[in-house]
């Protein structure tokens, strides 16, 4: 595939994205007002962050199955921390789920296990620990501390809350951490072609603990400010994360075979998403039918994507 | 001893299993030198620059570069001693650019990777790979494939290769191409590198060598400067005495034809292909990789459908475009790659063995026992493939076993033609024989058997018609009496040069 493809590409998705919006915004007035859309960004701040994160996992050919249960691990730590300050907490819950992270990439690169079989036992042990350092019930920020979290709801430049300022940077930091860095580079080496890239002398380790580090911290991120702004943190929390978050990447045409795909193709991938399922459901719809709305959503994708990549394979057949 | 050895390496010894690939051998490379390594396939060159690029150990000897003792135990430490290792199987990470693909892996000090501070890195290492033309942050896996080996010797280069070996560099690539490999490799030798240059064809030998190291049957012979040497001599020095028993007797006489290939063309086939298989035939499609001559069995055996002429079996037209299609129509076809798709590893040979025939061994939609220990039993000792082992896993056999029990699942379907690529590839001298004897049994019996061979030994002894194929092209087909070594050898890697000894 040459350049001009996956420009072409991300074309594509970004016009389907177009067409999910303004199918809903002609219909619901709230989709065009600032409000409307400072609600939708919002609402897609705790996915967007963690689709980062599964995303990086994917380009490296590999899949982290545990941001959920390390989303939830990490809200009640920070709910639990919150006494030192909100940032400071933060930066606790962030830093501890970047060693899961970088601890899980560590084993899965040394034993070579498939990083699936690896973060199942994660995705169910940490859950265990999220357990137990809650003692099985939810955990809430003292109340004098409540107002330290007000910031949360500040509004900059009309649509922008903090949240969603910092689902921003994350976009833009990972992305080009992801395009102009060699760790980056190395990502998508190890993911495109495990053995040419071992050939080539990447070493294997290091990109893997990258990428899990990735997606752990920014799992951990997401699971800390969500929990933060809601004021309380609960074991059983996050449980739909990893799927969404999954969800957003297929959509994004991030290769589940690694290599291929980018971090705007993930944002895009975020906001089709977010508009249908949020269309669908200002439309009226009960949860479970936006359930079924997203997964028809993702299926419609990928059987695009296979079709157009077909056609595109003959044309590109008949022209040589 | 001349300083100007780069590399020598003395009594390097390898074996693996009961089989020895290298006794004993000495190897030496001088500074800016294009060294051309010949041999038949199973020789020992490939072992010996896999030793040297740290992918295999050798069980004994020393290597010495610019006269240090070094130990080469992986690709990595080989590429610090300045050994680097082109392989036909590229290293190119499709997704990635042509720059990046350069410099992963290396060591570019930057941590920052912007599309032009990477040009400027790897700009001089492209143009004197003569690729400067090329945008560098085109991903490489859009390239063709003479270019994609020509990024991988850049990367090489970036690394500082003094050494380069290049295993058959050509094989899969067309004139053209071949010309700006070659150009390339005269270049660097120009510059003060070596280069070892694996091939099978002869001509290049003269065209680019400098000298030239012959291998037999494990052992090497001194390296002979090229200018000493024509063609008859080489294809003499190469060929040896061969061993007469090692091959049954031919067939006698010959059936009616089964199969006619009438200009057909298919994938891999530059020009369109007459051939006719007679009942009871064995005949050998001798050639080099990319020659066309797996191109035909695959053709008729649906895996790669013809687009062009006819196949007609007992004369009716035949269009198989699965295999599925050709087990239908009584074809058997047995690949190259017999780890992928010869035989299931992790499953006992009972499963492997019946893998094609289950309608054979099933009663009433229900897999029988006792039918499938049977017709496993029957197929395992036609074979001679010891009963005892029909429990074990398949991966866990010999090269040889492996093979015959490859060979063998296809009797289970009664094939009327039996298509083998490569018969005896990784298979030990002795199993080689018993294989060569089971499909001759099997030839008499009636069936038709075509196969396809790099090894110009194994088309000579084993089959009754030899048809040579050329990048792409038959060259012509031949009675096996009639055809000597030698012109066979010329058929296969040089059809066209009529005159032998042309100037290097």
């Amino acid at each position: 595939m040459v350049r001009r493809d996956t420009i072409n590409e991300l074309g594509i998705r970004a016009g389907f994205m177009l067409v999910v919006y303004l199918t809903f915004a002609l219909q619901l007035p709230n989709y065009h007002t600032a409000t409307g859309i400072a609600a939708l960004l919002d609402g897609a701040v705790l996915i967007g962050t963690v689709s980062v994160g599964v995303g990086i996992s994917m380009l490296a050919g590999e899949f982290d199955l545990s941001v959920g249960s390390l989303a939830a691990l990490t809200g009640i730590i920070v709910v639990q921390a919150v006494g030192l300050g909100v940032f400071p907490a933060m930066l606790v819950g962030v830093a501890f789920a970047a060693v899961i992270g970088a601890l899980q990439g560590l084993a899965i690169g040394i034993l070579g296990v498939n990083s699936l079989v690896f973060t199942i036992g994660s995705l169910i042990g940490l859950r265990g620990l999220a357990m137990v350092i809650s003692g099985e019930n939810s955990v809430t920020i003292p109340i004098d501390h409540l107002d330290e979290i007000d910031f949360f709801t500040d509004r900059y430049f009309g649509i922008f809350s903090p949240l969603s300022l910092g689902m921003v940077a994350v976009f833009v930091l990972f992305g080009l951490f992801l395009r102009f860095t060699r760790w980056g580079r190395e990502i998508y080496a190890i993911g495109g072609g495990r053995n040419e890239a071992k050939a080539a002398g990447v070493p294997l380790l290091r990109p893997m603990v990258i990428a899990f580090t990735c997606s752990g911290a920014l799992a951990g991120l997401g699971g800390s400010v969500l929990s933060l702004r809601l004021g309380s943190a609960t074991p059983l929390g996050f449980d739909t994360l990893l799927l969404s978050a999954a969800t957003t990447c297929l959509i994004g045409g991030i290769a589940l075979d690694g290599g291929r795909g980018n971090v705007i193709g993930i944002a895009i991938g975020l906001f089709t998403l977010r508009f249908f399922i949020t269309g669908v459901a200002s439309l009226g719809a009960p949860y479970y039918v936006q359930n079924l709305a997203a997964g028809a959503l993702l299926i419609l994708v990928i059987a695009g994507q296979i079709g157009f990549r077909a056609l595109h394979r003959r044309r590109a057949f008949h022209r040589a | 001893m001349q300083n100007n050895d780069v590399l020598r390496m003395r009594g390097i010894a390898k074996r693996y299993g009961s089989l020895t690939a290298l006794h004993g051998v000495d190897f030496t490379l001088a500074r800016g030198e294009v060294m051309a390594l010949l041999g038949e396939n199973g020789a020992g060159k490939s072992t010996l620059v896999k030793i040297l690029a740290g992918l295999e150990r050798a069980d004994g000897g020393s290597i010495e570069i610019d006269g240090q003792h070094v130990r080469l135990r992986s690709p990595v430490q080989a590429l610090h001693a300045g050994v680097a290792y082109v392989t036909q199987e590229l290293s190119i990470i499709a997704p990635l650019s042509v720059a990046e693909n350069i410099c992963l892996g290396g060591g570019e000090p930057h941590a920052i990777w912007t599309a032009r501070a990477l040009r400027a890195r790897v700009q001089p290492y492209l143009d004197l790979v003569g690729l400067g033309g090329i945008d560098p942050a085109m991903p490489a896996g859009s390239l063709p494939l003479a270019q994609q080996q020509l990024v991988e010797i850049a990367r090489l280069l970036s690394r500082n290769a003094r050494i380069l070996i290049l295993d058959e560099p050509t094989a899969a690539l067309s004139d053209a191409e071949i010309e700006m490999v070659k150009s390339v490799v005269r270049k660097l030798a120009a510059e003060g590198r070596s280069i070892i240059y694996v091939t099978h064809r002869l001509g290049e030998v003269f065209e680019i060598a400098d000298r030239v190291t012959i291998f037999r049957n494990g052992r090497s012979f001194d390296p002979v400067p090229v200018r000493n040497l024509d063609i008859d001599e080489l294809i003499e020095h190469l060929l040896g005495r061969r061993l007469e028993q090692m091959f049954p007797e031919r067939a006698t006489s010959l059936g009616p034809p089964v199969l006619a290939l009438r200009e057909v063309t298919a994938p891999g086939l530059r020009r369109p292909v007459s051939l006719d298989l007679h009942r009871g035939e064995i005949l050998g499609l001798a050639g080099q990789l990319g020659s066309g001559a797996n191109a035909i069995l695959r053709a008729v055996a649906g895996v790669a459908p013809y687009d062009g002429g006819t196949i007609a079996m007992r004369g009716r037209t035949i269009n198989p475009r699965s295999v599925r299609e050709a087990i239908k129509l009584s074809i058997a076809y047995c690949s190259d790659d017999r780890k992928r798709d010869g035989i299931f590893a992790v499953r006992n040979l009972y499963e492997t063995f019946t893998s094609p025939a289950l309608p054979r061994i099933t009663v009433g939609g229900l897999l029988s026992r006792r039918r499938e220990v049977q017709l496993s039993s029957e197929l395992a000792s036609f074979f001679e493939v010891a009963l005892s082992r029909l429990d074990t896993h398949a991966g866990k056999l010999s090269g040889g076993n492996q093979q015959k029990v490859a060979l063998g699942k296809w009797l289970g379907i009664e094939p009327a033609i039996l298509l083998v690529e490569e018969p005896t590839r990784g298979v030990d001298v002795g199993a080689r024989a018993e294989i060569y004897r089971h499909l001759r049994k099997l030839a008499s019996q009636g069936l038709c058997v075509m196969f396809a061979s790099s090894d110009n030994q194994e088309v000579l002894g084993l089959a009754d018609s030899i048809a040579t194929f050329f990048r792409g092209r038959l060259v012509r087909v031949v009675r096996a009496e009639g055809i000597q070594p030698e012109e066979l050898l010329r058929d296969v890697t040089h059809p066209d040069e009529s005159q032998p000894g042309m100037a290097a």
